[in-house]
């Protein structure tokens, strides 16, 4: 009995310092996960949250939009960041585990950018052409005012919110071809461009380095645009999206402060530092 | 002298130098030449190299495409029951007090290509390996909102059916879900139209041929049930606040396969028989016999197959039934309100009643089943159940408070003082003729650290009608049942 009794009083110590620890380390922690073409707006909003707010922790992980809305089912993310709206199902799936419906929020806006070759002379391409490239249609520049090169295409995982919306928007629903290399992040995409003179990617604006940047229009007939905050802002580019943060249900506390701040003028200010687009 | 020669020399030198350049430089180009072609020679090796690659790559990039549309997924529960004297059965149909038992242990294979899906899910329990979806599915490639769906899959009937148990919030379906659709699947072909995302994403509509049997049984007559539900559900995230709900019939028959020997009594008149009768003329005194048929007052003779319907609050026999069909009908209508509660979490409120008629047996208000032939009368009720859940997420402690309220009343014809033997009409009436309710109450714990884990502690509370007066096969109905059962439940998905 008395020995028992050590081991209970033991074990409420361990306990009870360990809960202290918890308590003692008293940092806020939030974390975001998701969409790739997020993950350097999301990393300069935090560094500079954290700045301003030294007792908060804000964690940052990429692996797409897709894996951010799971992490957010799963109850593994406090924010998922996604290029490509939530769909029905995933929403369903938040309503059947959580009770609640996800809470959307428009952090940003980005022209999803054609990537070439610097080397390579198409300078505009329309909406009809992109499509026939990515679908395996055209297969050869000289088809679309180029070279005689066989075009060799660059795009991401099917995790990619970037993936998703490219696929629906631009190529209406239809499977990418086969020949297609899919790579791992938007930075993989425009290094791989960059050193393949025939190449072409997709991405974010804010991702366009090295490499030169397609004028897009929506049919033959029209002027191409490139992704520029004008034109991004009035619409005339074709191919522009709202860049999202999902909670699980309307944000509070530290995540409504974050969110809040991200939508303040100087969130918006980094938006526009980083290359993408505000959305006031 | 000197002076020439260094002269001639001086000439002669810069032609010397010239002539040996030209060597040199005759010889460098030789060497520039053979090592050009020599750099062709290997850059056209790498390009092979890189073409050998690449289609390799382009090779096992089918093949792991391939491999990426096969989706392997599952769950376990694994669980203890502890209940009253007569909560928990055993192997052998024995009241035990308790039990460990391996619930569901689902293994599901999808191959998703999109349009197209090949589903099969096996459920392995302590009890053996049981087959539960096995079906292909397709979709049109040009709206991609109907698809038609064959082979074993859930009844499209209302919202429980096709509740994943896995996300259950109470240990097992509703006890009207249960009777009206054993084992939720049975085999036939759906078309359902839905939309992941578009204009009439809010729209679900299906309807299906099926067997009428379940999921393991095969068919055993020629007749179909048609089974549909219309659905909405209109959610407004922003606002934290969604309805969904839907109306869902079921018309079907089962077939009366008793083919056991009834005998009726009856009047006949034997016309090829005569009898003498004598006749007594009232004046002269005198008796007379004339010749007359034969009057049989009672004549048996033997039917088969029986039926049972409610008469009052009676059953009445019919024979000579074998082979009717006999109407298997339910309609039903669910509702579901979600609320992202501010601060503590979602809060959920959700009901389903389905009533109809259910052709039984006497000792089940489970659909007539029996095998063919079979010694089982039908027996025709009317049923009514209805269930409502209330839901409350503690968020940050990744809790869910479940309240459920279940009823089942499998003949509604009837009321507990209609068991009383002291009644006008003396009863046929059984066990599957009570009514029941339960309450349940439960907590629901995610592992925050496993978000794939689910632990359950379940309390249910059965009350079934209180008879007053029953012929002693029911006396035990006299008093509420001590059948209350707690369950404790892990959950493991992956």
């Amino acid at each position: 009995m008395k020995h028992l009794t050590k081991t209970v009083l033991v074990a409420s110590l361990c306990l009870a310092g360990f809960v202290g620890m918890i308590a003692a380390s008293g940092k806020k922690v939030i974390t975001i996960k998701g969409s790739d073409t997020m993950v350097i707006l999301a990393q300069r909003w935090a560094e500079a949250y954290m700045a301003k707010h030294p007792d908060v922790s804000v964690q940052v992980t990429g692996g797409g939009s897709g894996v951010g809305l799971s992490a957010l089912i799963n109850g593994t993310t406090d924010i998922a960041d996604a290029s490509r709206p939530i769909k029905g199902s995933e929403i369903e799936k938040i309503k059947t585990r959580f009770n609640a419906l996800s809470f959307e929020t428009k952090a940003a806006k980005d022209g999803i950018t054609l990537y070439l070759n610097e080397t390579n002379p198409v300078s505009e391409l329309s909406l009809s052409q992109i499509k026939a490239i990515y679908l395996g249609e055209v297969t050869n520049w000289k088809d679309v005012g180029g070279a005689d090169a066989k075009i060799v295409l660059y795009g991401r995982e099917n995790s990619s919110g970037t993936y998703v919306y490219f696929r629906d928007n631009v190529l209406g629903g239809k499977d990418y071809s086969s020949t297609m290399q899919s790579l791992p992040g938007t930075a993989a995409v425009v290094n791989a461009v960059a050193k393949d003179k025939v190449g072409i990617g997709y991405g974010g604006a804010a991702y366009a380095k090295g490499v030169k940047k397609v004028k897009v229009k929506k049919d033959a007939n029209a002027t191409a645009y490139e992704p520029t905050p004008e034109t991004i802002k009035t619409g005339e580019y074709p191919i522009t999206r709202y860049l999202y943060m999902y909670t699980r249900a309307r944000p509070m506390g530290d995540v409504k402060d974050y969110i809040d701040w991200t939508l303040s003028d100087e969130g918006q200010a980094i938006v526009t530092q980083v290359g993408y687009f505000p959305v006031k | 002298m000197k002076k020439e020669a260094i002269l001639i020399a001086t000439l002669l030198l810069p032609a010397a130098l010239f002539a040996a350049q030209e060597t040199d430089s005759s010889a460098a180009g030789n060497g520039a030449v053979s090592s050009s072609d020599s750099l062709k020679e290997q850059i056209e090796n790498v390009k092979g190299s890189v073409d050998g690659l690449n289609e390799s790559y382009l090779e096992t990039k089918a093949t792991v495409g391939a491999l990426s549309k096969i989706k392997v997924s599952g769950y376990i529960q694994a669980q203890w029951n502890r209940g009253d004297t007569e909560g928990v059965v055993d192997a052998s149909n024995k009241l035990v007090k308790d039990r460990f038992l391996i619930k569901r242990g689902r293994l599901k294979t999808v191959y998703d290509a999109g349009l197209s899906q090949y589903v099969l899910e096996l459920d392995v329990t302590q009890d053996g390996v049981g087959i539960k979806d096995a079906y292909a599915m397709f979709k049109e490639p040009w709206l991609k909102s109907f698809s038609l769906t064959m082979g074993a899959q859930d009844r499209p009937f209302g919202y429980e059916v096709h509740y994943s148990s896995s996300q259950l919030e109470s240990p097992e379906r509703s006890k009207v879900i249960g009777t009206f659709f054993p084992k939720e699947k049975d085999i036939g072909a759906m078309l359902e139209f839905a939309q992941d995302d578009g204009p009439l994403s809010w729209l679900n509509a299906k309807v299906g041929v099926f067997n009428g049997q379940t999921n393991i049984l095969n068919e055993n007559d020629g007749y179909k049930d048609i089974i549909g539900r219309l659905g909405v559900n209109f959610a407004f995230p922003n606002a934290g606040f969604s309805i969904s709900g839907g109306v869902s019939g079921y018309y079907g028959k089962v077939t009366n396969t008793d083919t056991t020997m009834y005998t009726k009594a009856v009047s006949k008149i034997d016309s090829s028989k005569w009898t003498t009768k004598s006749v007594l003329d009232t004046v002269t005194h005198a008796v007379t016999w004339t010749s007359v048929r034969r009057y049989d007052t009672t004549y048996a003779y033997s039917n088969k197959g029986a039926s049972y319907e409610m008469d009052g609050t009676s059953y009445v026999r019919s024979i000579g039934v074998s082979g009717q069909q006999c109407d298997r009908q339910y309609y039903g209508a669910d509702l579901q309100l979600t609320y992202a509660t501010p601060v503590i979490g979602g809060t959920c409120l959700k009901g389903e009643v389905v009533a109809g008629k259910q052709p039984g047996t006497s000792s089940s208000s489970g659909y007539y089943a029996a095998s063919n032939p079979s010694n089982s009368a039908v027996y025709n009720r009317e049923a009514l159940g209805y269930y409502a859940y209330f839901i409350q997420n503690i968020d940050p402690a990744f809790l869910q408070f479940v309240f459920k309220y279940d009823f089942y009343d499998p003949n509604t014809k009837v009321k507990a003082s209609d068991f009383d033997t002291t009644a006008t009409y003396k009863p046929n009436l059984g066990a599957a003729d009570i009514a029941y309710q339960t309450f349940g109450i439960g907590l629901l714990w995610y592992v925050p650290w496993a978000t794939n884990i689910r632990c359950m502690l379940f309390y249910e509370i059965p009350q079934n009608e209180k008879l007053t007066n029953p012929i002693a096969s029911l006396a035990k109905y006299k008093k509420d049942l001590t059948d209350n059962l707690l369950t404790a439940r892990i959950q493991v998905k992956f």
